[in-house]
């Protein structure tokens, strides 16, 4: 009995022993992260890819902060207030020292180090199988996109920069960093059309209605918070001085939906329409008495544009590429903080010489200024207080920091496209857009007693469409029993109530260059074009003064003073650029 | 052991690599099992003939000729002088004998090289060499007399520490039957050189944070290594506790009586066994098992008191009044609108002036919050068995009450060791412990809102904790947060909920397997599984407001559950065999596997119906977040030791581990990056391989010593080995993906950036020493001088702006401890009045070698900031220098010192503000004037302990101290900022107030524009405290009765006196494990004074 009892325990502990030892020994000492994914569970299906695409734009939305400070605060709109830490205020006044954190590109690499590692894993996914072309071609496209508009404000920012496209996997990976060229801006460009032309798949909208990823979630669609890829294309052009393919791409977007079958949206979504009395195109400045002032629309007409949901139709037909703020979600509006003297710090403000610049304009109804200035920021006790960024329908507070960060929407889009066809020749057009609408510039037939267009023949009614041909042909006619998409086409500022500009500038391609960039102080002020447009511009024209005078007039009707240093600074266009600190 | 063949073969490729792998220890545990079934078998055939009956502690002993010297002499008893019959004399492997009622023995040893082995129940094993000719009187000492010739178990097993060649520190608590209220770790304290014990508040259960011989890291722990009963056991609390500043401390799970020894290995000779866990130390507890067969039954009951602590000197409602007059006036209001508001209103008209009596009261809130309390324990052990098995069962029960008011510790404990005889060779002993407690608790430290005893500071003391109508009557309901934005502490006392309920199951199994005399094999087998479960309520009535990101919270509702559960297997073979009489070898090599896991669950919600509603459930569902964490991590450690000695005066140890853990990374192949590491890429990812080599020479021992009487021993020791600290994060050589949210959509972004050359902190000790004990043991001592290198130091590496990941974990710093241990104990009377010295000491000079970027290292922490700089210690505080307040307007005007508000706009400063020291001396106080302003390290830390027996009659003084360093005051920066609405302390009476006023206390401004209350000097003070930690008067009460064995009367006092110039409550709190916390005072609850009276029965 004892000796079995002895033998069966030395047999049961070798027993034990050999099940030990023949554990695999790697596999004892491994242990995958749980509440983490770690890289060998990641990228396994397209679910997974659509994770990493939401997580990226998660991720893009922190960049608003530097993309609004950094584009307008450097640019003539925006001024300091008298609450800003002294790293604003260098920011403003062209002064920045090298760890001020408003400059620091690191946000930018963030998301840039995201897109490279998914597109790196697309591609993988893709070659074994488990993803197929179509998602791939949707989802790499739509990042590979994502990342060529994040370089492109790079370049804007910092002149020269490293273009990384392979992902940081480990610390090995830091060492080769420290080494990696930096390119110029020209090259950058170059280098980004390039890359984005070749892309599989550049529609407007990065997926289609139908893919999961166009969903309605929290009261919000989610079609529009991924880029337009057109549009980015057109800006590389652009800044490439590539006039046509610029236009070319931007006209696909003005006319994306001209086929829709629902009318409303064929006529309205991104043609900068006169006000048709109805919900679909409510996006004129509007008054409730003509001529009365004080009955300026603030909850309809134009404001509605930054105001309503992204579901509304004013929003939809206006933006095409816009991704909003939830009070219930994590991050709320960064803008509340910087803009409202309320519910924020109150650290920017508009500047004296943007509100000037809408105080110069005037109104048909005699009103002696441009009252989208009025409609873009209010006046508070503190001074004037931005609202364009932080408007919302449900008002904010310290608790509620909604309201969205709209980036490309239609006159955005009109000027960009203006922009290019006055410098392919076809300055009309680009007059046409700015001013008064297609059908009202081309029309050369037979009016009414009030000036109304009333053709009475074919070939009058012809000439309601551009003489062209595509990209630059937009056909705006129109009669009581014929209605083409352009139609109700009505130019940016006669959408704004604002007499329209001289006809001479049609054969004047600097004048109505500088036009079109003024129209942008009115029109897109605060959302964060401005410095890219002033460098643009001032960089097409080999101008630096361009630049210069206008920032130099924005510190100089604020008091600061270092205006004119900066303005002597900015004359040197090595200047334009942030340092570019490798920290 | 799989390890070996690896290391064999790993240079062949994966594939092959495998399949020999698992061929080869195949082959290995088949001839292990033959080898071990011929042992049995031989075995068996032996005992076969000799009639082996299941006694198996029969001895048979072979009468054999022995040649050699005769000794002869006596045994006495050092403590009575008295002779003592039966104590067994032995000489290893060649011969023993036992004294006679006389205490006489004679003895033959081989040569005069020789040592015997004095041995008897209850006393320490004394080992003596043989001089030539007669030994004089052997004095033994009982078991709880400190002696250098202990018994300690040290990982390899129990080791005489007369013989051991590392630095170990000892203590037996014997069952602590004079303590109650105490964990381990606050046990500890003052008991051990070079062992800081800091204490981490008053809270029971909370324990203490030890630091052994300073610290060896900035982010990895600095908390020693537990191995309780051969198994390691995790001390380390997992996630965060619901309730602010509090710890869960899993050593309150091991009852204090339950222990029977406890070392600590300071150096790296013994602790190289445990690789890379080893780097801080290894604290080896051993718990009571059964020594005798008679049943023993030990009950023991305590009761004690606790006293509410000595109040902060704060304003009464008078001069708070006048106080806020001014801070309101500071912050702009004039000086109508202040007189408007209700609590200025001095009208005691109840018509016209409703709110007169709820503003005019004189609360004293401390008095509110902090109450007299009362604990109860009680202990059963119960041990006893026969020759086939053993058992020793104990049972305990304590509730702790604490002095916040409604705050206790309710224990329970309950432990069966055993002890079994399976078969003469195979031997089986179980440490089984399971442990329960409920904690009512509070939040402490940094929690404005919430913390009792902060809100019992700052609290108006016009108010009152009740409502008060207009006429004055005191309602029963109690009053809302006030008008001034402070919450009312009776509040959270009283409807507020911090409650925790945890468990740990603690137990293994080990085999013993004898194959003979040389070999024996061994396997321990144990669980862990720990679980935690906490329930938060914060109530809305009387609680001010949490402003949450989209709405406001009043009540907080929160859930917790932490588990840990860890599988832990320890298998070796063990050799142990003297050659040549002289050569004694003993070697060990062996395997420990750890699998460890960890998770924390918790749910926060807000804003119940009712402040009864208080279950997580009741929250209002939009508002309700959950969050947790799960780690894995396993580690496989294998080590060789061997133990060599000659003629038992030289020693010498070799001691290596092989390391292989989850965490490590994966680095294969790259030689460069694994070498500079002491380690090998085995298993795919690196290996750490920890050497430790050390020798002793027991000087007394020799020949030339026989003239030296007084010197009973006198050891000589000197190690040097590499040790690792694993505690480097699960993950960090991985990469892996974190959620990010887009508005409600989930998605993932990358998380880190994998480090594949993470490895251990490597921490090489050099440590000498010598153990000497004189004048038949009346007087022993040990001193040791050590050297603590720490490199591959983990850092936070900052990663350049274009990588897209801020920075990084990697093991680029350095820094160096050293210092000196002391410890003494002496018999200083020894007639009817027994009297034993002990004294203590640590000091250790730390200094930080390298850092990964620069030269320098600012953390932040309670308003505070910790500068740890190459070539200085690690943690200094750092922050403005000042030198008293500007007397005049004029005075602050001509030094043109200003500071740069937020918006970039020089101020100067006037009278009445700091006058801070322009360090850099350009004109302007900001960040770049901080210097060095004191540093939380102490310079001495240690203890007195005294003992004095007179007839029936013991008593125990224990004094602890600790001797400079500096301690921010956080608490008072807060009762002294004089920018805020919060009471102050009495000193801010003679803030300035008008131009001339000399003062030091600085003027009252509202939110505090001037930077006056930033960290400076003002809030360091010298946390130097001498401490009258514990007394304790024992009476063994004579008995005649057969049924009772005895009984003993103790009154213990704990904490009676502090001695210290500090000015907060208590000079010593730990507010967390991490060194850049060392030092701050946040709040917590300080330790109080007890009382206790005990009755211990023996049946």
């Amino acid at each position: 009995m004892k000796m079995d009892f002895n033998k069966k325990v030395i047999a049961l502990l070798a027993v034990a022993l050999i099940a030990t030892g023949s554990w695999s020994c790697k596999k004892i000492i491994d242990e995958a992260p749980e509440s983490t994914l770690d890289a060998s569970n990641a990228y396994r299906n397209s679910t997974d890819a659509d994770a990493a695409v939401i997580g990226i734009y998660g991720q893009f939305l922190t960049l608003q902060k530097t993309y609004i400070l950094q584009n307008e605060l450097r640019a003539d709109l925006v001024s300091v207030t008298a609450n800003a830490d002294p790293y604003l205020k260098q920011l403003s006044n062209h002064s920045t020292t090298a760890d001020n954190p408003y400059i620091d590109p690191r946000p930018y690499y963030k998301v840039i180090l995201n897109c490279n590692d998914a597109l790196k894993n697309f591609q993988l996914m893709r070659d074994d199988f488990r993803m197929s072309v179509d998602d791939y071609n949707k989802h790499y496209s739509d990042i590979g996109a994502l990342r060529s508009w994040i370089y492109l404000q790079l370049g804007i920012q910092y002149g020269s920069v490293p273009y990384i496209t392979d992902p940081v996997e480990n610390v090995e990976d830091i060492k080769n960093l420290s080494a990696y060229p930096r390119i110029s801006f020209e090259e950058l460009l170059t280098r980004l059309i390039d890359f984005t032309e070749k892309l599989p798949y550049k529609e407007v909208y990065a997926y289609p209605a139908g893919n999961p990823l166009v969903i309605t979630i929290d009261g919000n669609n989610t079609q529009k918070i991924f880029i337009c890829k057109p549009f980015v294309l057109g800006d590389l052009y652009l800044w490439n001085n590539n006039y046509l393919k610029a236009a070319e791409n931007y006209s696909k977007i003005l006319n994306i939906e001209n086929n829709n079958t629902n009318i409303n949206i064929a006529f309205d979504a991104y043609k900068v329409v006169y006000s048709g009395g109805s919900a679909y195109n409510d996006q004129a400045v509007r008054y409730a008495r003509y001529q009365d002032e004080n009955s300026l629309l603030y909850d309809q007409g134009w404001k509605t544009i930054f105001s309503a949901p992204n579901t509304n139709i004013v929003w939809n037909s206006e933006f095409f590429w816009g991704i909003p703020y939830s009070s219930s979600f994590k991050p709320g509006n960064p803008m509340v903080e910087f803009c409202s003297p309320l519910y924020g710090k109150y650290l920017i403000k508009p500047s004296q010489a943007a509100i000037d610049n809408w105080n110069a304009q005037r109104q048909y109804s005699g009103i002696p200024y441009d009252a989208r200035g009025r409609l873009s920021y209010e006046k508070t006790a503190s001074g004037p207080a931005i609202t364009k960024l932080i408007d919302n329908v449900i008002p904010i507070t310290n608790l509620n920091k909604g309201g969205k960060w709209g980036i490309y929407r239609a006159a955005l889009l009109h000027l960009r496209f203006s922009e290019a066809a006055n410098r392919d020749g076809k300055g009309k057009l680009g007059w046409a857009l700015l001013n008064i609408g297609i059908a009202n510039t081309f029309y050369t037939g037979t009016r009414s007693a009030a000036g109304a267009p009333t053709p009475i023949s074919f070939d009058e009614i012809n000439t309601m469409q551009t003489p062209y041909a595509a990209p630059y042909y937009l056909d705006a006619r129109n009669n009581n029993d014929y209605k083409s998409p352009w139609y109700r086409n009505t130019g940016v500022r006669n959408r704004a109530g604002i007499t329209p500009l001289d006809v001479s500038l049609q054969n004047d391609v600097l004048g109505l260059e500088g036009k079109l960039i003024d129209e942008c102080a009115l029109e897109l002020a605060f959302e964060g074009n401005r410095w890219p447009d002033l460098v643009r511009i001032a960089r097409r024209q080999n101008n630096p003064a361009f630049l210069a005078e206008r920032v130099y007039q924005k510190l100089l009707k604020d008091g600061d003073p270092n205006a004119s240093a900066a303005r002597t600074k900015l004359l040197n266009p090595a200047n334009w650029y942030l340092p570019f600190a490798w920290k | 052991m799989n390890l070996f063949f690896h290391n064999l073969t790993y240079k062949l490729t994966m594939y092959n690599f495998t399949l020999i792998k698992k061929r080869i220890s195949l082959a290995f545990f088949a001839l292990v099992f033959a080898n071990a079934a011929f042992a049995q078998q031989t075995d068996t055939t032996t005992t076969d003939t000799s009639k082996y009956s299941t006694d198996t502690t029969t001895v048979k002993v072979k009468v054999k000729k022995l040649v050699g010297q005769k000794i002869t002499g006596v045994v006495v008893d050092g403590v009575t002088n008295k002779p003592v019959f039966g104590v067994k004399l032995t000489v290893t492997d060649f011969s023993g004998a036992l004294t006679d009622d006389k205490g006489r023995f004679s003895i033959i040893v081989p040569d005069f090289n020789a040592t015997i082995i004095i041995s008897n129940i209850g006393y320490h094993t004394k080992l003596l060499a043989v001089h030539k000719g007669k030994l004089a009187t052997i004095k033994i000492y009982p078991a709880s007399y400190a002696s250098l010739f202990t018994e300690v178990t040290l990982p390899s097993g129990t080791k005489n520490l007369a013989r051991t060649s590392s630095a170990i520190s000892f203590s037996n608590p014997q069952g602590a039957w004079t303590i109650n209220a105490e964990t381990p770790d606050t046990y500890l304290q003052g008991r051990m050189a070079g062992l800081n014990s800091i204490r981490r508040s008053g809270t029971p259960g909370i324990g203490a944070d030890l630091f052994v011989r300073g610290f060896t890291s900035l982010y990895a722990t600095n908390q020693p290594l537990y191995v309780v009963d051969g198994m390691i056991y995790d001390a380390n609390s997992y996630g965060s506790s619901l309730t602010a500043g509090h710890r869960n401390n899993p050593l309150q799970f091991i009852d204090v009586h339950d222990i029977e020894s406890v070392s600590l290995i300071k150096d790296a000779a013994a602790a190289a066994v445990y690789g890379t866990k080893a780097a801080n130390g290894v604290m080896i507890i051993t718990t009571n098992h059964a020594k005798d067969l008679a049943t023993q039954i030990d009950f023991s009951a305590y009761s004690s008191m606790n006293f509410v602590p000595r109040k902060l000197s704060l304003m009464n409602s008078g001069d708070f009044r006048t106080y806020l007059t001014d801070v309101l006036q500071s912050s702009g209001l004039s000086s109508g609108a202040i007189a408007a508001l209700p609590y200025m209103n001095d009208d005691s008209n109840p018509i016209t002036n409703p709110s007169y009596s709820m503003y005019h009261q004189n609360t004293d809130w401390q008095k509110e919050v902090f109450k007299r309390s009362f604990n109860q324990n009680y202990f059963l052990k119960v041990s006893g068995g026969d020759n086939i098995a053993k058992y020793a069962l104990s049972a305990g029960y304590s509730k702790n009450k604490s002095v916040i008011d409604s705050t206790n510790n309710t224990n329970y404990h309950m432990r069966f060791n055993s002890d079994l005889n399976l078969t003469k060779k195979l031997q089986a002993s179980t440490n089984l412990s399971f442990s329960y407690t409920e904690q009512s608790l509070k939040d402490q430290g940094i929690a404005p809102r919430t913390n009792p005893i902060f809100l019992s500071l700052v609290k108006a003391p016009f108010l009152a904790k009740n409502e008060i109508s207009p006429s004055g009557a005191v309602s029963p309901n109690l009053a809302a947060a006030d008008t001034l934005g402070v919450s009312n502490p009776r509040a959270l006392i009283e409807k507020g909920l911090n409650q925790k309920k945890a468990y740990r199951f603690f137990g293994n199994i080990v085999f013993n397997y004898e194959f003979n005399k040389n070999f024996k094999l061994s396997n321990l087998t144990g669980l862990t599984y720990d679980k935690t479960q906490e329930t938060l309520f914060i109530p809305r009535k009387g609680v001010t407001d949490e402003v949450l990101d989209n709405t406001i919270g009043d009540s907080k509702l929160g859930s917790q559950v932490i588990r840990y559960s860890n599988v832990f297997n320890d298998f070796r073979f063990a050799f142990n065999k003297t050659f040549a009489k002289d050569h004694s070898l003993n070697m060990s090599l062996g395997t420990r596997y750890s699998q460890n896991s960890s998770e924390q669950d918790f749910a926060i919600g807000y804003n119940s119906a009712t402040d009864v509603l208080i279950s997580i459930g009741n929250s209002n569902a939009a508002l309700r977040y959950f969050g947790g964490d799960i780690g894995n991590w396993t580690s496989l450690n294998t080590y060789f030791t061997t133990d060599y000695s000659y003629q038992d005066k030289y020693f010498l140890s070799l001691a290596l581990a092989a390391d292989a853990s989850s965490r490590f990374g994966r680095n294969n192949g790259n030689s460069a990056a694994s070498s500079s590491g002491y380690g090998l890429n085995l298993f795919d990812s690196k290996t750490a391989l920890l050497p430790a080599l050390s020798a002793a020479w027991i000087v007394s021992s020799e020949n030339f010593m026989q003239s030296y009487k007084g010197v009973d021993l006198l050891k000589l020791r000197m190690s040097y080995g590499i040790v690792g600290n694993d505690d480097i994060g699960n993950y960090n050589n991985r990469q892996y993906y974190v959620t990010q949210n887009l508005l409600g959509l989930q998605g993932l972004v990358r998380g880190n950036l994998a480090n594949p050359n993470i490895q251990w902190e490597r921490v090489a000790k050099f440590n000498t020493g010598l153990d000497a004990s004189f004048f038949n043991e009346r007087l022993s001592m040990s001193l040791d001088y050590y050297v603590h290198t720490t490199s591959k130091m983990l850092n936070y590496i900052p990663v350049t702006s274009i990588a897209g990941i801020d920075s990084f974990v990697d093991n680029q710093g350095g820094m160096q401890t050293n210092g000196f241990d002391f410890g003494m104990n002496a018999r200083i009377l020894n007639k009817t009045v027994k009297w034993d010295l002990g004294i203590n000491l640590g000091l250790y000079k730390n200094k930080v070698k390298s850092l990964a970027n620069g030269n320098e290292l600012l953390t932040s922490y309670a308003n505070a900031t910790y500068l740890t700089r190459v070539g200085e210690a690690a943690n200094l505080f750092y922050g403005q220098r000042t030198n008293g307040v500007y007397a005049t307007d004029a005075e602050a005007a001509a030094t043109g010192l200003s500071v740069v508000n937020g918006a970039g706009v020089n101020v100067p400063f006037k009278g009445g503000d700091m006058r801070f020291v322009d360090t850099n001396g350009d004109k302007i106080i900001n960040s770049s004037d901080r210097v060095v302003i004191g540093n939380p390290n102490p310079d001495v830390f240690g203890s007195f302990n005294n003992t004095v027996g007179y007839k029936n009659w013991t008593l125990d003084v224990l004094v602890s101290f600790v001797l400079g360093n500096d301690v921010y005051n956080y608490t008072r920066s807060i009762l002294e900022s004089d920018n805020a609405y919060y009471n102050q302390t009495e000193i801010m009476r003679n803030r300035w107030r008008g131009q001339g006023q000399v003062t030091n206390v600085p003027k009252a401004s509202f939110g505090d524009p001037m930077g006056n209350a930033q960290f400076s000097d003002r809030w360091i003070e010298d946390g130097s405290y001498l401490r009258l930690r514990s007394v304790n008067l024992t009476y063994n009460v004579p008995l005649k009765t057969k049924a009772i064995k005895y009984a003993r009367i103790y009154a213990t006092g704990n904490n009676l006196l502090t001695l210290t110039k500090y000015l907060g409550y208590d000079p010593e709190f730990s507010a967390t494990g991490s060194i850049f916390t060392q030092g701050v005072d946040t709040t917590l609850e300080p330790q109080f004074r007890s009382v206790q009276l005990g009755v211990r029965i023996g049946l």
